[in-house]
């Protein structure tokens, strides 16, 4: 055993085998009516993110607020708001394979999907922002008749590679770790769900052979999307700190836009396996445990924020650069003070009521402050972009913005759009690792004394 | 009975699996496949099987993609399309990095999901193992056995005795290929 | 009972020391500049190792790693130099006003930060933090253990979780205060990460080392957790690195590029490329495979490795700002080297034996 996050509130594996294999496939089951509703909210948002792209496509861009010196709005907020969303889920799923970390196994598949399709949602962004929506594959290297090249010395161009590489592979590993889930979901039910289950399982046998070569390449895949998930913020982060706008141009931006990335998704996973555990059912097998190994996670990761803004603000005022020292002073005191606030209170304070393990193992808190965390977050970035856009080199051309209904229309619409795809997988997939739960329950044994040293 | 491809015993446990294999080869069987619901430690040392070549494929799609992601970045910026921008060097090494990196991590993934694929022999969408009723619990909680019946050493009633001596819930024929 | 063999490396690494400390005196008077600039370079290296060494143990505490059992005592025996790390500060500090330009410009923009009296008190403070939470961190795994294999208890993990903001923020100011102020016009939010990164790294190689030497070699799991950390930190030191040089160099503002200048071109350039393959891609490469992080006789080579690597990327951010055209190796540089390793070596195989 390598390294192991352990905890005083260690988990409860008194289930057999059989037992964790009904508990989840029982999830698959036909729904109750609140979560019909649920579904129904979600797609209602996104058909309002419909309706408002429409009206962009068919007017243009003049709709949001964007206002100059401000030509980067919610839009990008939103965007990088997903994009972080999506780091936790790899964290988890990969970085804490790799530490061998016991406690991701019941939550990694929820993490993992939200992953993919907070990922699917940032995606739409860039392509929203940009104001001729037809033709964005102008962003790919192809030959062309226009003899025309994308500049790769722009991180805007390095996003494309990044966000379609972590697109890719963080389904690839979705998917990947589904295979002998759906087998085991295949095996059990009946009917035209047999049939689905059977060829997505792709036949699935479990052989040795098998399983030999899943684990290893399971193993190369958590090794690749670690460093991926370190890359993928850090591009983001480049998007700002490559250019000299004051507030943005900062060499720690990488890490500490991962590091925030990671906080706000683990504030969404808390978000959403809250009420998704209760209306699962599958409270023994998502326990204290896991809720107080992840609030450490978001305790570390705050911390680091808190450590992040400092350095920004005390290298700010060290540099002596007048035009950083004017933005960091404007943040907390200008004329969008509120939003400043909002951002050091949610990320840097709130996250340190997690030293106190009452506050980590009672789901109440964890919810409430998970909201703190998403506002929090999304403001952080707002912050970042917007601030610091409006307080450029020259007083002269200052500029406030303010957004508008389609700025509303368009971030209601990725809600529904994630929260869509999120709650029909939470339905139709095994929302926990069935095959990973079962190999931490210690096995009947032939020989009570025959335990192999591993 | 038309002619079976082997025969299946069903395990209560893996440790009786596992001891299963251990009896069996050492009477000498060769041809012998575990289906268990999870990977059970110790089998793939007993099974004999050797190295993966997973790694090596691995690491040659990463090196395939920087390669490529490199040299696109290059023949964009540096041969087809001079751009200047802000002054920076058109073969700028610093900036061409993140995508080579992205193209890398994605030339390693693809590479290793489609070479698992194929060393799985998957999507392998009927097996015969699928037509024994009951053997959907190799997914839930039993371990089964099988011994092909290309084994040199198998022999129906021979190679049944020697399952049954192992102590399984039951023994089973894997049916032929149905035409 | 103490056996003369006990105590032989610890007169090996002190009859190093001693004659470095020789050599430096000399320095110190003769060419007062190098020497002060050289001792820099050493102490530098040297403590971000003991640093790196005392996070170690508090994060291994916080996680619970059990294959790290055996081996902290090994790297709370390196915290344990930091009282050390103290008295070489101390024969730093009259060189302050010829290292750092800041001592002679009482009216530069961040003189009320950048001035010898809080210099002074900063450093005390940061020692006084790292001195105490060393000391205790040993001292209470000390009390508990008849072996080292026991998990560490309730209150070494409290003060493991308390001290890790601290020492992540003295660790940062004193890269500000050390390193970083040698160019007092430059500055770089991620700086302190950088010194870390690379401090823990060689950390890291340091406990390989002993552990691989020692008497009893890495086990298979052992080896592979520090193979893997190793490789880790490897890239994250590459990565942090990237991060910096990146956003300055496409930034490309005159006041920010003027610390790289010297340090990217002709020979400094040069050292800049030995620590880009030295310290990121040969030991990327050699750690990869599996085989080489099991085995103690791959990774103690590559350890080793990796520690004249922090000593010469700790020499590439010192020693620029004494010689921007080009490197000039000195045998003060080698004096203030044998100086701090031979003490601090010393040192820590002293307080292993005891």
């Amino acid at each position: 055993m390598a390294t192991v996050l352990r905890s005083k509130i260690e988990p409860v594996m008194t289930q057999t085998h059989a037992e964790v294999t009904r508990d989840i496939v029982r999830t698959l089951e036909t729904p109750p009516r609140s979560y019909y509703l649920a579904v129904f909210g979600a797609v209602f948002l996104l058909l309002i993110g419909i309706v408002t792209f429409t009206i962009i496509i068919k007017d243009g861009l003049g709709h949001s607020g964007y206002n100059p010196p401000v030509m980067w709005s919610v839009y990008i907020t939103t965007f990088v708001f997903w994009v972080g969303i999506g780091h936790a889920g790899t964290l988890i799923s990969a970085i804490l394979f790799l530490f061998r970390s016991p406690w991701r196994t019941a939550v990694y598949r929820v993490t993992e999907a939200m992953t993919v399709f907070a990922v699917m949602t940032a995606g739409l962004f860039p392509i929203i922002h940009i104001g001729r929506q037809w033709i964005f594959y102008w962003l790919l290297p192809y030959p062309n008749q226009r003899y025309l090249w994308p500049n790769f010395k722009s991180p805007l161009l390095w996003d494309v590679f990044a966000i379609s590489t972590y697109l890719t592979v963080s389904t690839t590993f979705l998917i990947f770790g589904l295979i002998p889930d759906v087998a085991a979901v295949r095996d059990k039910v009946t009917g035209w769900r047999r049939f689905i289950y059977g060829q997505l399982s792709m036949g699935w046998q479990g052989t040795d052979n098998q399983w030999r070569h899943y684990s290893r390449a399971y193993l190369y895949l958590a090794a690749l999307a670690t460093p991926l998930v370190l890359s993928v913020h850090s591009v983001v982060s480049w998007d700002f700190a490559s250019s000299i706008i004051p507030g943005w141009h900062g060499t720690i931006f990488a890490p500490y836009f991962v590091a925030g990335a990671i906080y706000s998704g683990v504030g969404m996973v808390f978000t959403l396996l809250i009420p998704l555990r209760k209306h699962l059912r599958l409270e023994h097998m998502i326990t204290d445990y896991h809720f107080d190994n992840l609030s450490k996670l978001t305790l570390l990761t705050g911390s680091i924020l808190f450590y992040s803004y400092s350095m920004e603000y005390f290298v700010s005022w060290y540099s002596g650069n007048t035009f950083e020292q004017t933005t960091f002073f404007l943040r907390p005191f200008g004329a969008q003070w509120w939003s400043g606030w909002t951002m050091i209170t949610c990320n840097a304070l709130v996250s340190q009521l997690l030293w106190f393990r009452k506050i980590r193992t009672n789901l109440t808190s964890l919810f409430v402050i998970s909201i703190f965390i998403n506002i929090g977050m999304w403001f952080e970035r707002w912050v970042i972009i917007v601030s610091s856009l409006s307080n450029d080199y020259v007083p002269w051309a200052w500029g406030v913005l303010n957004p508008t209904w389609s700025d509303w229309g368009i971030l209601a619409g990725s809600f529904g759009w994630f929260g869509m795809w999120f709650l029909l997988f939470a339905r139709s997939f095994p929302i926990v690792a069935i095959q990973e739960v079962k190999e931490m329950i210690p096995m009947p044994r032939l020989h009570p004394d025959a335990h192999g040293g591993h | 009975m038309k002619m079976s491809r082997g025969l299946l015993a069903e395990f209560a446990s893996a440790d009786a699996l596992v001891a299963g294999v251990v009896a069996l080869e050492s009477h000498g069987y060769s041809q012998l496949e575990t289906y268990t619901p999870f990977p059970v430690p110790g089998l793939e040392r007993r099974l004999r099987l050797g190295h993966s070549r997973l790694p090596l494929l691995v690491f040659a799609g990463g090196v395939i993609g920087a390669i490529l992601g490199y040299g696109i970045q290059w023949y964009a910026d540096v041969r087809a399309y001079l751009l200047n921008s802000g002054g920076r060097p058109a073969h700028a090494v610093p900036a061409f990095i993140p995508a080579t990196f992205e193209a890398t991590i994605l030339g390693a993934a693809l590479t290793g999901f489609v070479a698992l694929l194929i060393a799985l022999r998957l999507p392998a969408l009927w097996h015969p193992v699928f037509e024994v009723e009951g053997f959907e619990s190799a997914s839930v909680d039993r371990y089964w056995l099988a011994v092909g019946a290309d084994d040199r050493l198998f022999d129906h009633n021979g190679t049944r005795a020697a399952l049954d001596a192992l102590g399984p819930l039951r023994v089973v024929p894997i049916p032929e290929m149905v035409a | 009972m103490i056996r003369a063999n006990r105590w032989r490396p610890v007169r090996v690494w002190l009859a190093i020391g001693a004659a470095g400390l020789v050599l430096s005196v000399i320095g110190f008077v003769t060419d007062p500049h190098q020497a002060y600039a050289s001792w820099l370079a050493a102490f530098a290296a040297g403590v971000s190792i003991a640093l790196g060494a005392l996070i170690l143990v508090a994060v291994t505490h916080l996680t619970g790693a059990r294959w790290f059992d055996p081996l902290r005592r090994i790297a709370l025996d390196i915290a344990g130099t930091l009282p050390l790390f103290a008295l070489l500060f101390l024969l730093l500090l009259p060189g302050v006003g010829r290292l750092y330009p800041w001592a002679h410009a009482p009216n530069a923009v961040n003189a009320a930060y950048l001035n010898p009296a809080f210099f002074v008190i900063r450093a005390v403070v940061y020692f006084a933090i790292w001195i105490a939470v060393g000391l205790t961190l040993r001292r209470w795994a000390l009390a508990r253990s008849t072996g080292a294999e026991l998990p560490p208890s309730q209150r070494e993990r409290a003060l493991a979780a308390v001290a890790l903001p601290a020492l992540g923020l003295t660790l940062t100011f004193a890269a500000f205060d050390w390193l970083m102020s040698l160019t007092p016009a430059w500055s770089s939010t991620i700086f302190g990460v950088y010194w870390f990164a690379g401090g823990f790294l060689a950390a890291l190689a340091l406990v390989a080392l002993a552990g691989a030497l020692g008497p009893m070699p890495l086990d298979e799991d052992r080896g592979y957790a520090l193979g893997a950390l190793l490789l880790t930190f490897v890239v994250f030191w590459a990565y942090i690195a990237y991060c910096q040089y990146l956003i300055i160099w496409i930034g490309d503002v005159p006041a920010e590029v003027a610390w790289y200048v010297p340090r990217v071109r002709g020979s400094w350039g040069a050292l800049a490329l030995v620590l880009l393959f030295g310290q990121f891609l040969l030991p990327l490469l050699a750690l990869l495979p599996h085989a080489a992080k099991v085995s103690s006789r791959m990774l103690a080579p590559v350890a080793a490795w990796l520690l004249v690597m922090h000593y010469l990327d700790c020499y590439w951010l010192v020693l620029p700002a004494l010689h921007p055209d080009a490197v000039h190796a000195h045998w003060l540089d080698l004096g203030a080297l044998a100086a701090v390793a031979g003490t601090a070596g010393a040192w820590a195989t002293w307080l292993h034996a005891t």
